[in-house]
């Protein structure tokens, strides 16, 4: 029986007190999963993704990591904040705000000498890591020196490098090539076979399709719409429809042109858009 | 109308001009990343150092000692792979030449009384250079000329971050050292959107028609930047937090001093020793 890492009940935030970004949710995810958080733009999916790591508390209801519940009070224990730090890493969506020092080396070293971990430890992690993503050119560059992708890499790198027993990633192949994005969900079904705990959230069905066996899908109305076997998820297209996640394809066939939408697993309901007299 | 243009884009111009010569001034690290000698010192030997020779500077009171002293310079910034014209346009266009303008009144008689060397005929008045007023001229034009390589040479030949670093040498604060390798890293990221925010409005009404549309443009991008870096810096925290932060960093020391840094070291501080008891 795998243990229970997060665990919410009737989760409620908004930012200021005035904007709901989670309106009750309840979710709970276990050691090992790899577990995909959905939903439209504004659904909430980095708030979620914020709970999770601590950098934020909720308004009511409970947030709780391998059984103890995280608030303030959580934080203010030294021991508690290294060990659930060195523990959870979180992969920001904009590397830009993760990538902080002057240089890609200062970056990814900053976790470890944060935590104090063992430097013969993180030196083996620093060149595993740097070895699996191919950024050891870049050490001594400045971020802004970087592509987008090497930035994420970078991003990556400096979680990967403090080898957390839960990873969080908040949309990870946003904006990238396809090469680079697969790199990268190669490397996310590397770690999940290592054992950790992967929580990605995403737009994207075909990440989903790949890295995900749990999903929740989070609505319009910043609840949990549905969640379930990523098999189930996928497969139901009006509850995709319902939450903007259909990918809608137009196609031109002469003067003809008709639009579908694009099936990720055997869709139930999956409906041909017709055919449409076009010039 | 070429003066017209220029003035309806003056302020376009103005903000360019400014964000180019700040890539320039901070962001380029060309020169600190090629071979040389001073590009191979450490750089807490090189803030040492460098020091040193400033300080000598300061206290030396002869001509030919400061001119030795310049020509260290010079020749430094040979053997670091400068170009002689751009050390030369780096470290004379601004502060010497200035200064050139405001010592200007020392050369005549009122200022410095003396051995009458010539006068200038200015229609109604006549100024009277003295001698003792050209050797106070040329001595703090060589010094501040001196001065003002030596602190270029050790910004042009030295990593930003690794200058900041080395700080610590001085016992500067972590949280200050890093909190300024934050405010580095992130001064191109706002550049490019300061650019990149010129750009769009450029591209939807053309070029600012005049100095009041100009002025409320950029009002604009203060406000819109400061709304940006608020939001950043809450969210580059965030990120520190994630990463273990609690309000006292712990920074990486990976300098490694060298013979060749000692014996930089003594040298420079025997020129400093010799400044200090030839000026006494």
């Amino acid at each position: 029986m795998r243990d229970k890492v997060f665990s919410l009940k009737e989760v409620y935030f908004s930012y200021l007190g005035r904007f709901p970004a989670l309106c009750g949710i309840d979710a709970e995810i276990l050691s090992g999963q790899k577990v995909a958080v959905v939903g439209a733009n504004g659904s909430g999916k980095s708030t979620f993704l914020s709970l999770l790591d601590g950098l934020i508390f909720a308004d009511k209801g409970e947030v709780r990591f391998l059984g103890r519940e995280l608030n303030g009070r959580a934080f203010s224990d030294d021991n508690f904040l290294r060990d659930f730090r060195r523990k959870v890493g979180f992969v920001f969506q904009n590397p830009e705000v993760q990538l902080f020092c002057p240089t890609i080396k200062e970056d990814i070293l900053f976790g470890p000498l944060q935590l104090g971990l063992d430097k013969a430890k993180t030196e083996s992690c620093l060149e595993r890591v740097s070895e699996m993503l191919g950024i050891g050119g870049l050490f001594e560059r400045s971020p802004h020196q970087l592509s987008i992708g090497e930035k994420r890499k970078a991003a990556l790198a400096s979680v990967l490098v403090m080898d957390p027993e839960v990873l969080i990633l908040d949309e990870p192949t946003a904006g990238l090539d396809p090469s680079t994005s697969r790199n990268i969900i190669d490397l996310l079904l590397d770690e999940s076979s290592a054992g950790k705990t992967v929580v990605i959230s995403t737009h994207d069905l075909h990440v989903v399709e790949e890295v995900a066996e749990e999903v929740y899908v989070l609505g319009q109305d910043r609840r949990v719409a549905s969640c379930g076997k990523m098999r189930d998820i996928l497969s139901d297209a009006a509850l995709l429809a319902a939450n903007n996640l259909t990918h809608i394809h137009s196609h031109r066939h002469g003067a003809l042109s008709h639009t579908h939408s694009h099936l990720h697993c055997e869709q139930k309901g999956c409906r041909d858009g017709g055919l449409n007299k076009k010039g | 109308m070429g003066g017209g243009v220029f003035k309806e884009r003056f302020v376009e111009h103005s903000l360019s001009s400014f964000l180019a010569f700040l890539k320039d001034a901070l962001l380029s690290e060309e020169v600190s990343l090629r071979r040389g000698f001073a590009q191979s010192l450490d750089p807490r030997i090189k803030i040492l150092s460098f020091s040193f020779l400033i300080v000598a500077v300061l206290f030396s009171k002869s001509i030919p000692v400061l001119f030795c002293l310049y020509s260290l310079s010079i020749a430094l910034a040979c053997v670091s792979g400068i170009g002689l014209f751009f050390f030369l346009k780096r470290t004379w266009v601004f502060i010497p030449l200035f200064s050139l303008f405001i010592a200007l009144p020392v050369l005549s008689g009122n200022f410095s009384p003396g051995e009458k060397l010539f006068a200038l005929n200015l229609g109604h008045a006549a100024i009277t250079v003295t001698r003792e007023g050209v050797y106070v001229f040329v001595l703090f034009i060589l010094r501040i000329a001196a001065m003002v390589s030596f602190a270029v040479l050790l910004n042009i030949t030295t990593r930003h971050f690794s200058l900041l670093k080395a700080l610590r040498v001085f016992k500067v604060p972590q949280a200050f050292v890093m909190v300024m390798g934050i405010c580095y890293r992130y001064i191109y990221l706002f550049i490019g959107i300061i650019e990149n925010a010129l750009l769009s409005v450029k591209s939807r009404v053309g070029m600012v028609r005049n100095y009041k549309t100009g002025q409320r443009v950029a009002g604009w991008n203060i406000a819109s930047l400061w709304i940006r870096s608020c939001r950043l810096s809450e969210e580059v925290y965030a990120a520190m937090l994630s990463r273990g932060y609690c309000g006292e960093p712990v920074l990486e020391e990976s300098f490694r001093v060298k013979l060749k840094d000692w014996i930089w070291l003594l040298f420079t501080g025997g020129v400093l020793a010799c400044g200090i008891k030839f000026s006494l």
